[in-house]
């Protein structure tokens, strides 16, 4: 038996969870690739923002496009609903209303994370500090997932943790694929050049795409070694065993819908999806892979809302935020 | 040397009045001569840190936003010889199940009232007393199910009982957390002496609670909780993932045909038995407060139709007054025809016109206590008040007479307790959980309360108190080495350091002899 508002929790939990490591792995490897490139490279920054949705927010309390304020809005800024701060207190705020049904580890180990990342988030306009809070709360959000992976049953419980996980993995590959995937993609539109007189640097920055979701080792073994942008975005969309590729993502929502009440039009919905996956094109133009992303966000939301409807009734979904307001 | 300049205010509940540790006291306090007070408070600190780690925490609602603190604990524990707990546990079943008779009597016959026991009005004018709860007829006829009381011992060492809280008393979750705390702070002691376990309490728990239900074992719980701004939602968080129960809110319930439902994932889901912490007024809109968001409406129906059983029953707040608290006595004669075991603190009530004379007279020697409050909102302690305090209260008193008691004050007893570089003596009240259903239980202990502030004689948390682990011990239990060196002699097994007390105490039901589980039913 599972309450409908638990369920949002979990569902919720598991989507913060996610957010919080994805986002500190986009801005390490961000943050890394830069010692690689040379100075007069564009280093991009705003793209972090288009990544996590917070260029609109960032707009309203910065002036100046630089490092250290992107950096803080985007993990310490408790103004920006997306910040990694932010998404940690939300995740703990979801679990705390759910302990109940969780091993008291994944408790205390949310709970350290929130304490480290609330007394530490500060120091992030610092590149060494920032590198380590980033493996600090990637390490935490293994951890998390090792406790679960391990002592925790496979119950509707973890079904909706585990639902919350997939869609927002979905959702985060195809929004790096549309933000760096179609600028990588321009400029070498904007050249015309032939590969060979492609940007030196061109092959690094997708190994920094590959990095920023945690993929290049795995896409290193499937496609054994060169990195070419058309089978970056081909790996990140459509492989099947990557657990962050939109395809994997996508299975694992059918699957787990299988597994609960009132599947069959949910079931719908990820099949949708699914079909959208094949319905890319080949071809690589930013713009054609623009409007594909775009397609499938949509979707995703749909599958969104209709898990909303059908599980967690609108106006009893959410947590409450202590002051009040609706956490999302 | 640790206790050397050790001075005791009042009854030292681990040093005896010649210096000497108390027989139970006695390997702790050497224990913590050996430790010396660095490595004490080195402990304490890695205790703080745990429960900094679990997120052990309490809130507080006077300070605005109601921020979590972590939860305050004083490594060094009370301890109390079994032999003395014996009698406080049959003293607390007895209390409750008299209590229980009264309530019952209220809402049914009235009988009480008529054979002139007890005045009437002392009803009608109670706060706690609900009329739409007439005619009820709870499993067992038992109405409050959970009763955590406040015991504080005075000078002379009696042990008086202060409060009986009947209505959603809490505390219990941090005796068990105290307890894990301590039990790694203090391995040796554990493994070297009796100390009774007190982690059967959910268990206990779940079972009273399912007992409620004709369905028994089978029957759906769940713990009713304000939400997460509620001073004890850790608690409730605590007790329903003990006991493997759903933690709700009003919102997640709802009344169909005098029916309560959960709602779920998978549709409806009919619930037999309700542990709520929520106030009796915002329990039911269509019954009690119109506003409250807290509660179901319609769930007072369904409790009168006999389809849900609700824990404590609503009304029970009747016999949790600090004006009927005078009275306990005389009920345990009326209904019980017993001599009460523990006592109670002499109360004036400030209603009667001759006791009233007496209170405003002594004012600055008693403690006044509204009639209605708990968490120790609105007291006032006579010796420590300014005069202004003093000519409110008295002001306050001739309002409302009725809203008002006062009893002497209670010299409370002090445990040694950590202190900048020092133990020194702090007072405390202990606050021990007895349940009832089908049968009965006492929690081993209970959650000690201590003032941090020297000759402070408030102990609430809300207040600022901390609190301590209370250890019974039982000094008659062989001491383990024996029992090791017996094993040894017997069995190739090591390993099982048990004493044969211990044994016996974790006995699951199905290992009780049945004279054992008749005497747990013949105390209800």
């Amino acid at each position: 038996m599972m309450l409908s508002r638990t369920a949002a929790n979990l569902y919720w939990l598991g989507r913060h969870l996610e957010r919080a490591e994805a986002v500190s792995r986009i801005i390490r490897e961000h943050t890394k690739l830069l010692v690689d490139l040379p100075i007069d490279v564009d280093s991009d920054w705003a793209g972090l923002l288009a990544i996590t949705g917070a260029d609109e927010t960032y707009l309203l309390r910065y002036s100046s496009l630089d490092e250290m304020s992107i950096v803080n809005h985007l993990m310490a800024d408790i103004g920006n609903p997306t910040s990694v701060i932010r998404t940690v207190a939300s995740a703990r705020e979801n679990l705390r209303v759910t302990r109940q049904l969780m091993p008291s580890s994944l408790w205390e180990c949310v709970n350290l994370l929130h304490t480290s990342v609330a007394t530490s988030a500060g120091t992030c306009a610092h590149r060494t500090a920032r590198l380590e809070l980033c493996s600090d709360i990637i390490a935490a959000g293994q951890q998390i997932m090792g406790i679960l992976a391990s002592t925790v049953s496979r119950d509707d419980a973890f079904s909706f943790y585990e639902l919350g996980r997939n869609v927002e993995r979905a959702d985060m590959t195809t929004r790096v694929l549309d933000v760096r995937a179609t600028s990588l993609l321009d400029e070498g539109a904007k050249g015309a050049l032939p590969p060979a007189d492609r940007s030196p640097y061109e092959d690094v920055r997708w190994l920094g795409v590959l990095r920023s979701l945690g993929a290049q080792h795995m896409y290193a073994r499937r496609t054994s070694g060169s990195i070419a942008g058309e089978s970056v975005v081909e790996f990140l969309v459509e492989d099947q065993d990557f657990p962050r590729a939109v395809q994997h993502c996508l299975a694992r929502v059918d699957q787990i819908l299988g597994g609960l009440p009132h599947r069959p039009h949910l079931r719908e919905h990820a099949a949708d999806l699914r079909d959208m996956l094949s319905t890319r094109s080949g071809g690589l133009e930013a713009e054609a892979l623009h409007s594909w992303v775009d397609h499938m966000q949509l979707g995703i939301l749909s599958l969104h809302n209709a898990l909303n409807d059908t599980f967690f009734t609108p106006e009893t979904t959410r947590t409450l935020h202590p002051a009040g307001r609706v956490v999302v | 040397m640790l206790f050397g300049d050790y001075q005791p205010p009042s009854f030292d509940e681990l040093i005896d009045e010649a210096g000497k540790p108390r027989d139970a006291a006695a390997a702790l306090v050497s224990h913590l001569e050996r430790l010396g007070i660095e490595e004490i408070e080195e402990r304490q600190h890695a205790a703080n840190l745990s429960i900094e780690a679990a997120g052990i925490t309490f809130t507080v609602y006077s300070e605005g936003d109601g921020i979590d603190r972590a939860w305050p604990l004083d490594i060094v524990p009370r301890v109390i010889s079994r032999r003395e707990w014996d009698r406080v546990e049959a003293g607390l079943v007895q209390r409750l199940t008299a209590l229980n008779r009264f309530i019952a009597d209220v809402y049914g016959a009235q009988q009480i009232f008529h054979d002139g026991h007890i005045p009437r009005q002392l009803i009608d004018h109670s706060p706690g007393f609900r009329p739409e709860c007439r005619g009820a007829e709870p499993a067992h006829g038992v109405w409050a199910h959970i009763c955590g009381s406040d015991l504080v011992r005075g000078s002379d060492g009696t042990i008086f009982v202060l409060e009986d809280n009947l209505r959603v008393p809490s505390g219990v979750s941090y005796m068990l957390e105290n307890r894990e705390i301590t039990k790694r702070v203090f391995p040796d002691l554990f493994a070297h002496q009796s100390i009774l376990p007190v982690d059967a309490y959910p268990e206990r728990l779940r079972r009273i609670l399912a007992s409620l239900s004709p369905l028994g074992d089978a029957a759906v719980i769940a713990v009713l909780t304000p939400g997460i701004h509620n001073s004890a939602y850790f608690e409730h968080c605590f007790l329903a993932h003990q006991m493997g129960v759903e933690l709700v809110e009003g919102r997640d319930l709802f009344v169909d045909e005098d029916r309560l439902f959960l709602r779920t994932i998978s549709g409806p889901v009919r619930v037999d038995v309700l542990y709520r912490r929520v106030d009796d007024t915002f329990l039911d809109p269509e019954v009690f407060r119109k506003d409250s968001a807290l509660g179901v409406p319609g769930i007072l129906r369904a409790w009168k139709a006999g389809n849900v059983a609700i824990a404590n029953a609503p009304g029970t707040g009747v016999a949790d007054d600090k004006a009927v608290y005078s009275y306990v006595p005389d009920m345990i004669r009326y209904y019980l025809d017993q001599e009460p075991i523990l006592a109670n603190v002499p109360t004036y009530q400030c209603g009667e016109v001759e006791d009233r004379a007496f209170v405003l007279d002594h004012l600055s020697e008693l403690v006044v206590k509204p009639a209605n409050e708990s968490g120790g909102y609105g007291i006032v302690i006579g010796p420590m008040a300014t005069r202004d305090e003093l000519d409110r209260c008295a002001k306050d008193i001739r309002n409302d007479p009725r809203g008002y008691v006062a009893q002497p004050v209670v010299n409370l007893s002090v445990v040694p307790t950590i202190c900048e570089g020092r133990l020194a003596p702090r007072h405390v009240d202990l606050r021990p959980f007895t349940i009832l259903g089908a049968e009965s239980y006492v929690s081993c202990g209970g959650l000690t309360r201590v003032a941090r502030q020297e000759g402070s004689l408030v102990v609430n948390s809300s207040q600022g108190g901390g609190s301590k682990d209370t250890w019974v011990v039982d000094t008659d239990a062989k001491p383990a080495a024996a029992v090791t060196e017996q094993l040894a002699a017997n069995s190739p097994a090591p390993g099982q350091q048990t004493t044969d007390q211990q044994t016996a105490d974790r006995q699951t039901p199905d290992q009780q002899t049945p004279d054992q589980q008749a005497n747990r039913q013949g105390a209800v």
